[in-house]
């Protein structure tokens, strides 16, 4: 009789068993865009570098479809448009205009001193070449409060990432305990940069690398060699220390509507991807907001990231706090506002990291060990590549960083 | 010949006459029982039908399952019919004297023929003048292949026409038009405000202790009140007072186990019915979406019957349910460092009844309800694994009275209820955190009083009507602090003009109104009826919510001064016709319903221990538009049903000066439940005493979701941006399923009886979307469908019934 029973239980089991499948599919789309809208983005902040406004239209034409085998929707450089020529100013406390200059097209950046103060009120008003005008509301800039602790751990699940084997990649978790100020609303953000060791800085496929020298100083590039193979790599060290530079792309945001006055503690700010086992500095920034661009970037953030649970919010057009003055209905995207920041370098040991290689970030980024260029007799020396400065790398030592940290 | 034929008619009227004249006043009575002829359950609510084919005219019986006729001495034939039972034949001739009867019913499942559908009662459809009304029988429900081989009364409803969910987690159903908190769910007169465990996997009705099933989605008697849509009555068993059974089952999913026993023979009985589910370790095995999922549910019924003399009869039903869901799937309680979200809720509902039989014409019904629920929401906090809980709870208590009258071309009903709502929005509770603070929400008081009476009356055999009206009557209670908003502005914490304090049990605000509801029903002959029905319902009582199906944890809102009740308009006409012998029935019900200030979000919406919820909503209008069709084949081996459904709904918000509480600029949107087209059918083949299978196929549009305009990109990454909402459609939904009971294989008739029930739900494995989504992920954007069953899912559960 028992094994009766129990076999039916097994048998239960078996017919339960059925084809395992995963729960979320790609989905392919096409979506084709009929209007353009303008995207407008800044933020003003008491640090010494100074802000930048962006200001872009999508292009009415645009048509964004699912890639055929990721079913990954890539929006092209051409999708948006830069704003140029626009008349830019930023007033503080309705009182003192600043005019911005354009140093990029549709980047407009404040002028050379500038601060901003924690305090202040700032307001972003622009006309456009067609004289169309422009204005936001105006963004009050709120203290930030002291970041206490920093730490991290290491994680080897870590997070997603479309070249490492497998699809994840460890990462090392960072930290941090901060202070709530009391009977105040606090909103947060976090951002984080990360600067890794890079020894490789240039690569020629079916060429060599050549440094020259003008008048603008010392440069370099690659020149074609046809009697190289079309897949032929050569790559080239570093002539300095050079960093590459790592943004995060996470929007993290906090609110203190549940924690008013407490110390929050093992807050995860950043999960730095283990491309190597080299230290490396984390910069944290812990910025302020206010109330209407922590709503924004909670929007932002539900309708984009927090989406795929079984009871999503459907989403809705975020009205950024941009408006036409001529057409107030007008969609604006992007938003305008005024952040203190509170920074802390962290430099990273790595000790605690496992399965990474020592300047492993090239072999990590390219999926092959590199390359160099052997001397021959036409060339007894291999040129070193010059560490180029841009917003991915740096050979200036970055701030914080500690030499000599194994 | 003619002539000769003429005379021979007009000879019989004579007679008729005569014979007529003669008889009046010589009346015979026949007093009777049905009960179950195994059980000897009391077997309520057959129909009992004097001269079927003449006159037409009938009666129920009643709790303890008695009826009474009376009728004139002459040749009569009463037909006594019970779904799910062989129908029983009661021949009176111009001798017979006043009959007292105990009538045994056999039950249909030993017998080859079998009804699979059935259109409330026998064939009512065409007799009485309601339309849009279902009868589920559970043995009906039983039979449809389920999901994990459980019996769900929510997916098997969903095979009837008009009756839809966006999805196989929808935490509800949607009745012609109606958002899932527009449905009254009763279970013994008690409300149900959460029907499903599992965010929508299952639903929270033990099924052995379900008696059967009553869906009003067109005519919604009089009695009924506060929903603005439908109303789905569960009764629960009568506790048999003179068998002990046992019923039980084992499945996949659950265990369920169900004991009724006489405490004392003929008077008193009791009987516990538990069900519960702790196989969430199975749960990665079904999808790797499901690996972080811990989860278990359970729920208990217990229902004692007493009955204290003929004339008295008191009930108690007891109804507990509990859940809890840890998972990753869901969005967590934002705003508190911790990385594992968990829900619990738990429901407790109590009912006691006391039926009083003035006498055999007259009934008086009184009982009292209490009703319970307390979803929490939490987060397990990163350092300590300390639980953070966002508690909440609604409690309705009630008190109804009912006098019962009826005669035999005749019922009334009428009745007074009181109803108090006491509704907990939110206090979050820190346990031993140090990082969060305690802050509750104030809690909010309301009654709700009501007054109805309903009349039924036959005409003649051609014509009957049905008459009810409703007057309810809400009263929002302090303490409270009410807000008056600047009318031309949104409403937001800048754009208020005053606030008034009111005290405890003091008025803020009362809204009323009479709810008319009527049916008309009109047969040219005995095949075929067409009928008209209109509705006018009130709701004071909602969920506000910003998701697209409510989640459990979803707040409850009674109206206030700032959040005016839901009103809502049905107008029904329908046409049914059946053919050789009531074996087939074919009808067709268009519907049309218009509401007011039906509630929708702002962007960005947040009810979370949100002390003023008018700030973050949105009123409005909705109209609802559809025609059903439905055939479907009553007996015989082959049975079961088909139907197709034409339905929309479109939602539009009030007119305001700020843009920014516009919905689609003010036009018309396509509700998140909105599906066009849609197509069921439930088949059941009987191919012997032991064996049946069961096949349904689904077919319906998918619901709309809102798709993105364009992709920029911002900080460093890629988002999509939307317009309008609700402007594309996901991928047709259809699907397959097969089921094969095998009841009592053993073939001996037994005190133990077991059957087996083996079921394939989505056979051909498609993948239906639940729904679509735009993800940033990775430097890129990519769009996924979600699919809750996106594989067959094979299982097997074993039943069986123990009987002394």
């Amino acid at each position: 009789m028992i094994k009766k029973r129990a076999f039916f239980h097994l048998l239960i089991f078996i017919c339960g068993l059925f084809l395992t499948t995963s729960c979320i599919d790609p989905y392919k789309v096409s979506v084709q865009a009929d209007q353009s809208y303008l995207i407008v983005d800044g933020t003003i902040t008491n640090s010494d570098e100074l802000p930048v406004i962006s200001i872009f239209e999508t292009n009415e034409t645009s048509n964004f479809k699912s890639s055929q085998f990721t079913s990954t929707i890539s929006p092209k450089p051409k999708d948006v448009k830069p704003v140029t020529k626009s008349k830019v100013r930023v007033i503080e406390n309705e009182t003192n205009t600043y005019n911005l200059s354009e140093i990029q097209p549709g980047y407009y950046q404040m002028p050379v001193g500038f601060t901003g103060k924690i305090g202040n009120t700032y307001k972003l008003e622009f006309e456009k070449a067609n004289g169309e005008k422009f204005t936001s509301t105006s963004e009050k800039m709120l203290a930030i409060s002291r970041i206490n602790r920093v730490f991290d751990t290491f994680n080897s699940t870590g997070i997603k990432d479309k070249l490492a084997d497998g699809g994840q990649i460890s990462t090392n978790d960072i930290f941090i305990d901060f202070d709530d100020p009391s009977k105040e609303k606090n909103f947060y953000r976090w951002k984080w940069t990360s600067y890794e060791i890079q020894n490789i800085c240039e690569t020629c496929k079916q060429g060599r690398y050549f440094r020259s020298q003008s008048n603008l100083g010392p440069s370099g590039e690659c020149k074609t060699d046809k009697d190289l193979e079309t897949n032929n790599f050569f790559d080239y060290l570093c002539d300095s220390f050079c960093w590459d530079i790592f943004l995060s792309n996470k929007l993290d945001i906090f609110s203190d509507v549940y924690t008013d006055g407490l110390p929050q503690k093992n807050k995860l700010v950043a999960q730095i991807p283990l491309y190597q086992s080299n230290p490396c500095l984390v910069v944290v920034e812990q910025y302020s907001l206010n109330a209407n661009a922590y709503r924004y970037l909670k929007l932002l953030n539900d309708q984009s990231v927090n989406t795929g649970t079984l009871a999503d919010t459907p989403p809705a057009p975020i009205k950024g706090n941009m408006s036409n003055l001529s057409n107030p209905t007008q969609l604006i995207l992007g938003y305008f506002t005024a952040s203190g920041i509170e920074e802390v370098r962290y430099m990273m040991s790595r000790k605690n990291s496992r399965g990474a290689l020592p300047n492993g970030i090239f072999r990590y980024k390219n999926k092959r060990d590199y390359v160099l260029e052997s001397t021959s007799e036409s060339r007894p020396n291999i040129p070193l590549a010059i560490c180029k400065s841009s917003i991915f790398r740096t050979p200036n030592s970055p701030k914080g960083w500690q030499f000599g940290i194994q | 010949m003619k002539i000769y034929i003429s005379i021979k008619i007009l000879g019989l009227f004579l007679l008729l006459f005569l014979f007529q004249s003669i008889c009046k006043g010589q009346v015979i009575k026949i007093n009777g029982v049905l009960l179950d002829s195994i059980t000897n359950e009391p077997l309520k609510g057959a129909s009992v039908v004097i001269d079927f084919r003449k006159n037409e005219w009938g009666t129920k019986t009643d709790e303890q399952g008695k009826f009474s006729l009376t009728m004139t001495k002459a040749n009569h034939s009463i037909s006594i019919k019970y779904v799910g039972y062989v129908p029983h034949w009661i021949y009176t001739n111009p001798e017979s004297s006043d009959k007292i009867l105990t009538i045994k019913m056999r039950r249909l499942e030993n017998e080859l023929e079998q009804i699979v559908v059935t259109s409330k009662g026998y064939d009512e459809t065409i007799k009485k003048p309601l339309l849009g009304v279902n009868q589920i029988n559970m043995k009906t429900l039983q039979k449809i292949p389920a999901a994990f081989g459980e019996v769900d009364f929510l997916r098997g409803i969903q095979m009837l026409p008009g009756v839809s969910s966006v999805g196989e987690a929808s935490n509800g159903v949607n009745i012609r038009g109606g958002t899932t908190d527009q449905n009254l769910i009763l279970l013994d007169d008690t409300p149900i405000f959460n029907p499903t465990h599992m965010f929508g996997l299952f639903s929270v009705i033990p099924p052995d202790a379900v008696s059967n099933l009553d869906l009003y989605k067109g005519n919604v008697p009089a009695r009924y009140g506060g929903r603005a849509a439908a109303v789905l009555d569960i009764s629960m068993k009568t506790p048999n007072l003179n068998n002990f059974k046992m019923v039980g089952g084992v499945s996949l999913i659950s265990n369920k186990l169900l004991i009724e026993t006489p405490i004392i023979k003929d008077k008193l009985a009791i009987y516990v019915a538990a069900r519960g589910a702790f196989t969430d370790f199975l749960l990665p095995v079904i999808s790797n979406g499901f690996d972080s999922v811990k989860t278990t549910f359970s729920e208990v019924v217990a229902k004692t019957f007493w009955k204290v003399n003929p004339k008295n009869t008191l009930s108690l039903m007891g109804y507990i349910s509990n859940d809890y869901f840890q998972t990753n799937l869901l969005a967590n309680l934002p705003n508190v460092v911790g990385n594992t979200t968990f829900f619990e809720h738990k429901t407790l509902n109590l009912n006691a009844k006391w039926v009083y039989l003035i006498n055999s014409n007259l009934d008086l019904l009184t009982s009292i309800t209490s009703a319970k629920y307390d979803p929490t929401i939490g987060t397990i906090e990163t350092k300590d694994k300390n639980k953070v809980r966002l508690v909440s709870n609604i409690h309705q208590k009630q008190a109804r009275t009912a006098l019962n009258f009826q005669k035999e071309k005749q019922k009334i009903e009428t009745g007074l209820s009181f109803t108090n709502y006491m509704i907990s929005p939110g206090t979050l509770e820190p346990g031993k955190s140090t990082s969060v603070n305690y802050m509750s929400t104030p809690n909010e008081y309301s009654n709700e009083l009501a007054a109805y009476i309903d009349d039924e009356y036959e005409f003649s055999p051609k014509f009957s009507a049905t008459a009810g009206l409703r007057y309810s009557y809400f009263m929002a209670l302090g303490s409270s602090e009410v807000r008056t908003y600047d009318p031309t502005e949104t409403r937001d914490d800048f754009s208020v003009v005053s606030t008034k304090v009111y005290n405890k049990g003091e008025i803020s605000k009362t809204y009323g109104g009479f709810e008319p509801r009527m049916g008309l029903r009109y047969s040219p002959n005995k095949n075929l009826a067409l009928k008209f029905g209109y509705n006018l319902m009130r709701q004071y009582l909602q969920i506000v919510s910003n998701t697209t199906t409510p989640i459990p944890t979803s707040r409850w809102k009674t109206s206030d001064q700032n959040i005016a009740p839901q009103v809502s308009n049905l107008i029904t006409f329908g046409g049914y016709q059946t053919l050789k012998n009531n074996i087939y029935e074919i009808s067709a019900e268009v519907y049309y319903r218009g509401s007011k200030n039906i509630i929708d979000y702002k962007p960005g919406a947040d009810f979370l221990l949100q002390k003023f919820p008018e700030t973050q909503l949105v009123q409005g209008i909705s109209k609802s538009y559809g025609l059903e069709l439905m055939f479907s084949k009553k007996k015989g081996v082959f049975s079961g049903w088909a139907n197709y459904t034409y339905a929309r709904t479109l939602n539009k918000v009030y007119a305001t000066t700020n843009f920014l509480d516009l919905v689609n600029n003010g036009n018309w949107y396509n509700a998140n439940f909105d599906r066009p087209h849609n197509f069921n059918t439930s088949l059941d083949f009987t191919v012997d005493k032991n064996n049946s299978f069961g096949f349904n196929f689904v077919m319906s549009s998918g619901r709309p979701y809102s798709q993105p305009v364009g992709f920029v990109s911002y900080q460093n990454n890629f988002y999509p941006f939307y317009d309008e909402r609700n402007n594309e459609r996901i991928p047709l939904y259809h699907r397959f399923d097969f089921s094969w009971n095998i009841s009592n294989p053993s073939l001996k008739d037994r005190d133990w009886k077991g059957n087996w029930a083996f079921s394939v739900y989505n056979l051909y494995g498609r993948k239906n979307a639940y729904s679509v989504f735009f993800k940033t992920e990775d430097g890129s954007i990519k769009a996924y469908k979600l699919q809750i069953f996106g594989a067959p899912i094979v299982s097997l559960a074993y039943n069986f019934v123990f009987e002394k």
